[in-house]
Formats: C-alpha cells, sequence, structure tokens
C-alpha cells in the first residue's frame, strides 16, 4: 500500500514537471552527472579492485600451485563471489559520501540536476556499471590465474564462463539487494555500510521472532507444542507452498528493489544541509 | 527574484529562528543582508538555495519552491557558503565537471577572474589556502552568470589587495538582470558595493532600505558637539560621539557600522525617518 502511495506521488511529480519543460528528467544532465560521479568514485573503485584482484589471484595461485587438483568452477566463484557483494555493497554504501557534512553536502544538492537524476546516476554506477567492472575484474583474474597455472602447474585452469545462467543470477541478487544499501548511503550520515547491516541485522531479527510467534499461534495454537523440525499440518504446507513461496519470490524479485530506490528518492528530494 | 513569504523555521522546534518573516529581492540590485552572529543570515541563504526548508510560509525562486531544488533553478542561482569543503582535484578539472550545468558559464570569464585574484587554475583545490579556495569559487560562480549570486561572508580570509579586487569584480559583473546577495559582518568592506541593506533580527528583516533612501534621510557624523543636531543614535568613540541625525541639507558618507549599530539598539526610531 505505501509503495503504491509513494508510486502514485512520484508519478504526480513526473506528471507536474513534465509539463514544465525538462526540469525532471533530462539526458544532457544524466550525462554531465555521470561523469563527474565517475570522476569522484574511480579512485575508490580501481584501489578497491586492484586490492582485490591481488588478494583473490594470491590465494587461488596458493590453490593452484600446491593442490594437484585443477581450480573447479565452484572454489573459484566461491571465493570470489562474496567479494563482489561485499565490494559493492561497500562502494553503494560510499556513493552519496558528498552528503556526510554540509560543508560539502552544498556541493551537490545545489548541483543543477534533479533527484531522480542524482539518484538514477548514483544507482546506475553501483549497480549496472559495477557490474560491468566486476566482469571485467573477474576475466582479468580468470586469466592471471590461467597464466600462473601454465607457468606454475601441471593442471590447467580453464577459462570460467562469467555469463552462465546460475552466474547471472548472482548478479541479479546483487541488483535487488543493493538497492537496501543506496538507501543506507542517503539515510545515513556517517559509517553508513556498518548501519546499513546492523539496520538490517535487526529488521530480520524482528521479522523473524514475530514470524515464529505468529506461526506458534495461528499453526499450533499455543507457545509450547511446536519443536524444530516438527511437521507442518497439510493444510499449511499447502499454504506455503502454493501462496507464501511463490509470493515471496515477486515480493523479493520484483518489490524489493523498486520499493527501497522509491524511499531513497523521497529521502534524497527532502535530504537539508 | 527572491520572494520569501510568511516564513517560520527554527532549528529546534520550540527554538524559532525565522518568525513569519517576508522579503522580496528584485533583480538588478546587490544587497547587503547584515545581522548579528546567529541572527539568521546563513540560514537564510540556505532557504534561498533550497538546502533548508521552511516550518511555514514559502520561499520562492522566479516563482518557484526553493525547496523543489528544481534544475531550471539552480541553474540560475549560485552560492559561495562561507564555510565549504571541495574536492581533491584541479581548479580546471573541478571548471569542467561542474561549468556544464550552468548554460550561460563562461570559461573566459573564469580565466580573467582568476587572472585578477592571481590564483593559478592548474593547482588542486584541497592544496590551496582558505583564501584562495575562496577566490576561486567567487570566480567559479561569477563565471556561471547566474542571475542570483548568493554570498556568504565573501570577505573573510581574503587579504587586502583582494578585497578591493573582489569589490572591482563584483561591481563589473552587476547588471540589471542580476540580483546579488551578500551576507556579512565586514560591513566596512563592501560599504561601497551593496545598494540595499537588509538587518535581519530575532527572526525578523528590521530594516530593509536602499542605500538611495538611506542617504536622502538620514545623515552621519563624528562629532563633540551634538546640540543643533537632531540625533536618532549617537555611540561614544575616541575623542567624541558617532552620531546618525536626522538629515537637514548636507550629504554625508553613510556609516554603515553605525547605522547597524543604531538599528540593533532601536530599530522603530530610525525606521520612523523612512515613513515618509
Amino acid at each position: 500500500m505505501a509503495l503504491l502511495l509513494m508510486l502514485t506521488k512520484l508519478t504526480t511529480n513526473l506528471k507536474i514537471n513534465s509539463m514544465n519543460g525538462n526540469s525532471y528528467f533530462d539526458i544532457n544532465r544524466i550525462k554531465f552527472l555521470l561523469i563527474r560521479q565517475l570522476r569522484f568514485s574511480t579512485q575508490t573503485l580501481l584501489i578497491g579492485f586492484g586490492a582485490v584482484v591481488g588478494l583473490i589471484v594470491f590465494i587461488l595461485s596458493m590453490s593452484v600451485i600446491f593442490r594437484n587438483t585443477g581450480l573447479e568452477s565452484s572454489a573459484f566463484f566461491g571465493l570470489v563471489m562474496p567479494f563482489f557483494f561485499a565490494g559493492g555493497y561497500v562502494f553503494t554504501s560510499t556513493i552519496f559520501s558528498e552528503l556526510k557534512t554540509s560543508h560539502r553536502g552544498y556541493l551537490y544538492l545545489t548541483l543543477p540536476a534533479s533527484t531522480l537524476e542524482k539518484l538514477l546516476v548514483s544507482w546506475l554506477i553501483t549497480s549496472v556499471l559495477y557490474i560491468a567492472a566486476s566482469i571485467v575484474v573477474m576475466f582479468v583474474i580468470n586469466l592471471l590465474l590461467m597464466t600462473v597455472a601454465i607457468i606454475f602447474s601441471s593442471n590447467p585452469v580453464p577459462l570460467f564462463n562469467l555469463f552462465d545462467p546460475s552466474v547471472l543470477k548472482v548478479y541479479a541478487i546483487y541488483l535487488v539487494t543493493q538497492s537496501v544499501f543506496v538507501l543506507g548511503a542517503i539515510y545515513f550520515r556517517s559509517v553508513n555500510f556498518l548501519k546499513t547491516i546492523l539496520s538490517l541485522f535487526v529488521i530480520i531479527l524482528i521479522i523473524a521472532i514475530y514470524s515464529s510467534l505468529a506461526a506458534r499461534l495461528i499453526v499450533f495454537h499455543n507457545f509450547y507444542s511446536m519443536h524444530f523440525g516438527d511437521d507442518l499440518p497439510e493444510s499449511m504446507k499447502d499454504f506455503f507452498v502454493n501462496i507464501f513461496a511463490p509470493a515471496m519470490k515477486v515480493l523479493f524479485w520484483y518489490c524489493l528493489a523498486p520499493f527501497f530506490l522509491i524511499v531513497s528518492y523521497f529521502r534524497l528530494k527532502e535530504r537539508e544541509v | 527574484m527572491i520572494e520569501i513569504k510568511d516564513l517560520t523555521f527554527g532549528y529546534k522546534r520550540r527554538n524559532t529562528l525565522f518568525d513569519h518573516l517576508s522579503i522580496q529581492i528584485p533583480m538588478g540590485n546587490i544587497y547587503g543582508l547584515l545581522g548579528k552572529n546567529g541572527a539568521g543570515k546563513t540560514t537564510l541563504l540556505k532557504q534561498i538555495t533550497g538546502l533548508l526548508y521552511p516550518t511555514t510560509g514559502e520561499c520562492l525562486i522566479f516563482g518557484k519552491p526553493a525547496q523543489e531544488r528544481l534544475p531550471e533553478v539552480l541553474s540560475d542561482m549560485y552560492l559561495i557558503p562561507e564555510e565549504f569543503q571541495l574536492p581533491a582535484i584541479r581548479m580546471n578539472e573541478f571548471s569542467r565537471l561542474h561549468a556544464p550545468f550552468y548554460p550561460k558559464f563562461d570559461q573566459d570569464l573564469l580565466k580573467n577572474y582568476l587572472d585578477e585574484f592571481q590564483v593559478n587554475g592548474n593547482v588542486k583545490l584541497t592544496s590551496l589556502s582558505y583564501g584562495q579556495k575562496k577566490k576561486f569559487l567567487i570566480a567559479f560562480g561569477l563565471a556561471t552568470r547566474t542571475r542570483i549570486l548568493l554570498l556568504d561572508e565573501p570577505t573573510n580570509g581574503l587579504d587586502i589587495p583582494s578585497k578591493s579586487q573582489f569589490r572591482k569584480i563584483i561591481a563589473s559583473s552587476m547588471d540589471e538582470d542580476r540580483s546579488i546577495l551578500i551576507s556579512t559582518h565586514q560591513v566596512r568592506d563592501l560599504a561601497s558595493l551593496i545598494d540595499h541593506i537588509v538587518i535581519v533580527e530575532n527572526g525578523k528583516i528590521i530594516f530593509h532600505q536602499s542605500i538611495f533612501d538611506i542617504s536622502s534621510k538620514i545623515a552621519f557624523m563624528q562629532t563633540k558637539d551634538m546640540t543643533n543636531l537632531d540625533v536618532l543614535y549617537a555611540e561614544d568613540i575616541f575623542g567624541g560621539k558617532a552620531v546618525i541625525y536626522r538629515k537637514n541639507s548636507e550629504e554625508t558618507e553613510i556609516d554603515l557600522e553605525l547605522l547597524f549599530n543604531g538599528i540593533i539598539t532601536d530599530a522603530d526610531k530610525i525606521n520612523n525617518e523612512f515613513k515618509n
């Protein structure tokens, strides 16, 4: 319901502003913002990627050289992907770092671009462009490991498919979950990454406690007769399999990111120094 | 045109800084915004640029609410704050990244102003002194050729030659389509520049007159003998009194500092002189 209200308000804004010309969305301003934001973000990204490439290549090279088995896809992605996620979340958390102090925030907030354009550019850089850059970096790591294997090991390292459906799904999961950190980057004034993680932990904990209490009351009608491993009644099983799980999937894939991005939009629009 | 209507604002709910404040600032003038520490001069500039939102009332820039921070409004208005933190890039790069947002930006003008201020454009902003950074921001702000220019304590941190260069540059950049609002404590630095004076006190505009009206209604003098003067305000100075008095015939130079003190002490008495 809240999401629907926000969408209505957003579309109303869009209509009003489109009547006033290009005050809301202008491709040239997007281009200028993109250039500006990339200039301020590139150094952080390059340092981060450099450190991660060095660390991953070192760890996997040791595995390639000292173990007598080839490098498997699961080992490669098992190490690379946590760095991909963590790096992306940290990077996203810093994207609005100009807003941390009023001495710098004024420059960003008075920059002649709409809130939508500012949010869109920041999101593009931390999601689509970050994924694209990460694919290039993973490819470079793969090439370096292949070189290491050729020089130091008899077991060759294959060229991993960075566009395998299972890997594409990981990028998609990042695209959805990253939106939470966009909101954290705007919402908090300092230590954005850790505060977002802490908030997520608290929210998940509250939901877990609330839903387990609700389950005890609804399914077992009291607090004492349910234990871990207990089977659900058949009627509830049907509900969870046919309604709850698909609904959660739809919420995760199609509602979560738009919801957080819309909240981020309003948060950025209402930001003062 | 800047139009503030019935604006109420406070950083805390119970502590109101502006209480139903209203003012109109038309184009073609240089306004001096004066007030004691904490009177809300900087806050007023932040309201005008949409960096703070009014609790009630509205602040309109060219007829549009400042708090919307619309690109077409922001691209025609530039704020040079008193305190700022600039990115760790060279001046030329700052200009390359930010100038495209201002359609009327003039690169040659920026170069001329930087030359005038003797600032080398190929230096990292973070390696400059506060005064040099300020000169760069002033030069950049003027080169945007926005119709509204807001300056918060622009002469703070400027050396003596730079202050006169600043006055010269501002005067030369002025035209009837532009409005410049300067918030300052350094009234002596800008006395020759401003053509309207606005004084903020206790959340209200307590004085708003043009220099022309001030010089035609009241006069200023340093004297030992106040007899035969219709004194509106007087204060002790070394060797006598500084006096604001009802003008009779002679033209005197406006003493902004004295005027400010007089208005803060008894605004009604001086404002009465402008009622006819």
